[in-house]
């Protein structure tokens, strides 16, 4: 871990109960992870493995039918213990999420602006407030900027809209935030732009950050540490180094030797574990 | 010398856009041919008209103008039947989201079923073995062909939409972006089938993707397109180990690969030197 613990997540569990039969399935199986102030770590693994449970629970997100137990200590207190209201403190001005999907997060039928500006109720004067979102929008590699905060959502592409909700995650000044696949529905090369834009932004500000991917090599390039995660376990944590050049876990040695490759190296088809049928995620 | 499959020439596709005075050129002036038994990528992200190529050559879109054969008979979007029965026996598709090609509410062996049904002339006994053979060939067994799809996994899914491509024994198969949505594990596992099939068969398929590590490891040949033109074409090697276009290299650049970095600008530098 790197500088000072903000988060401290202990043998988190976490189950579903199926609504005919009562009986709990276990989708996280005690996970361990201290994240240290202005760290990122990637959290990486298949469908199915928990990555992005991960993420809900420290928001306090988890389904309905959700069973949780164990810690997650965030600055010395633990969210799953919080009274609501204090939560939806601790979320507001403190966490920040980006979604794969940045509709998720963006009202249809409002612009940009007021999305922008909702985010800052404490910049009491109008004009203040739109300069500062103007400023949000440059920092994040905007040029147009009176237009996109005029726009609508629907009349941005998905590149745009996923640097509007940056600007929006960044805007609070929040410690962490939560990232999750936040490249995989754009283009190879915006994804690079958006992925370059968020590492810088999260550095500048010191923010640390978890990024939930399925890409191993994306999550290496923006992370100081990596966690391999499969089936609601954590099974290796590391440096990208580390992970790259002395996996120590089967489950990661398969995932490294298993992807396609630019320089041509065939995958070596390992008897590959067929995902879980039926996840909830 | 093996002949070409495919051969498209000279081909146009624009689409109006409610709101806008300019159509979209989606497909502008492009050409490809595919050598009978190979593998042909299509390479580009999104609006570059790969996935428009795909749809007028499988029949499912119009042209504008242009040329499109499959073993030297013409392909058309005609809805006439005889025309859409020889159109499936010539070439079959296979979605990125295996669900669309699946009914819900029946196992999925009869997705499979019906398309022999609609071909051969076999009698149910005669189905059935050739269902249980086609789901033995991707990997699958007859317990998989009685499941709905609800009960299978998204790699699973996907085999069951290769095996109905394959029921019409067609001459060529259109991926499109066949893989993209399965995780590395199964997608490894479904490339390899995909790869051995092919082979066996003597298929020939066009590979819709914007993956170029896919490309590197089942493509012969790639076409890189953006915004509707053919930028390079080329043998796989040639294409990613010597790019031509600036537009290839910058791809080459952007994917994640063990070591690499994102870097801010690199798409408005390459803009400006694909613009000169």
């Amino acid at each position: 871990m790197i500088g000072p613990e903000l988060i401290g997540i202990g043998q988190l569990e976490l189950g579903i109960k199926d609504p005919d039969t009562g009986v709990l399935k276990p989708v996280l199986k005690g996970i361990s992870l201290e994240l240290g102030r202005g760290e990122a770590i990637g959290l990486v693994g298949e469908s199915g493995s928990g990555k992005s449970m991960t993420l809900r629970c420290i928001l306090g997100i988890e389904p309905r039918n959700a069973a949780v137990r164990g810690r997650i200590m965030f600055d010395g207190e633990d969210l799953l213990s919080l009274p609501a209201e204090r939560m939806r403190r601790v979320r507001a001005g403190r966490l920040a999420l980006i979604s794969q999907n940045p509709h998720a997060s963006l009202n249809p039928v409002l612009p940009i602006e007021t999305y922008l500006l909702e985010g800052m109720p404490e910049i009491r004067n109008a004009k203040a407030a739109r300069l500062r979102a103007g400023e949000l929008l440059e920092q994040v590699g905007i040029r147009s900027v009176d237009r996109v905060l005029k726009s609508f959502p629907h009349q941005l592409s998905g590149g745009m809209l996923q640097r509007v909700v940056i600007a929006g995650a960044i805007s609070g000044k929040p410690d962490l935030l939560l990232a999750d696949e936040p490249t995989t529905a754009l283009d190879v090369t915006t994804q690079a732009e958006v992925a370059a834009i968020l590492d810088e932004k999260r550095r500048d500000l010191g923010m640390s950050m978890i990024f939930v991917t399925h890409d191993l090599d994306l999550a290496a390039a923006v992370s100081d540490r990596l966690a391999v995660m499969r089936y609601g376990e954590i099974v290796e944590i590391g440096t990208p180094e580390q992970i790259r050049d002395n996996p120590q876990h089967p489950y990661t040695r398969m995932l490294m030797s298993i992807r396609p490759t630019l320089d041509g190296v065939q995958p070596a088809l390992a008897p590959a574990p067929q995902p879980q049928i039926g996840s909830i995620l | 010398m093996s002949s070409n499959i495919i051969e498209i020439s000279g081909l146009n596709k624009t689409f109006r856009v409610s709101g806008k005075h300019e159509a979209v050129r989606a497909l502008d002036d492009v050409s490809v041919t595919v050598r009978e038994g190979s593998c042909m990528a299509v390479v580009g992200e999104s609006g570059s008209g790969k996935t428009t190529l795909a749809r007028v050559l499988v029949g499912l879109e119009t042209k504008d103008s242009g040329e499109v054969s499959i073993a030297g008979a013409p392909v058309t979007a005609s809805l006439r039947r005889r025309e859409q029965r020889r159109r499936a026996r010539a070439v079959q598709m296979v979605f990125q989201d295996p669900n669309g090609s699946l009914n819900r509410r029946l196992p999925v062996g009869t997705a499979v079923d019906e398309v022999l049904r609609a071909h051969f002339q076999l009698n149910a006994a005669q189905r059935k073995a050739r269902v249980s053979e086609l789901f033995r060939s991707v990997g699958l067994t007859d317990a998989h062909a009685q499941s709905l799809p609800a009960n299978l996994s998204g790699g699973q899914k996907q085999r069951v939409a290769i095996a109905r491509a394959f029921a019409a024994e067609p001459k060529v198969i259109v991926l499109d972006e066949a893989v993209s949505a399965l995780d590395v594990s199964v997608q490894a596992q479904v490339l390899e089938l995909l790869d051995e099939l092919r082979r066996d068969k003597g298929l020939s398929y066009l590979f819709i993707t914007h993956d170029l590590s896919v490309v590197r490891n089942i493509a012969d040949d790639v076409l890189v397109m953006r915004h509707g033109k053919v930028l390079e074409r080329g043998s796989v090697g040639d294409v990613l180990d010597r790019p031509s276009s600036p537009y290839t290299k910058l791809l080459l650049e952007c994917a994640p690969k063990p070591g690499w970095k994102p870097r801010r600008g690199v798409i408005e530098h390459l803009n400006s030197e694909i613009a000169s």
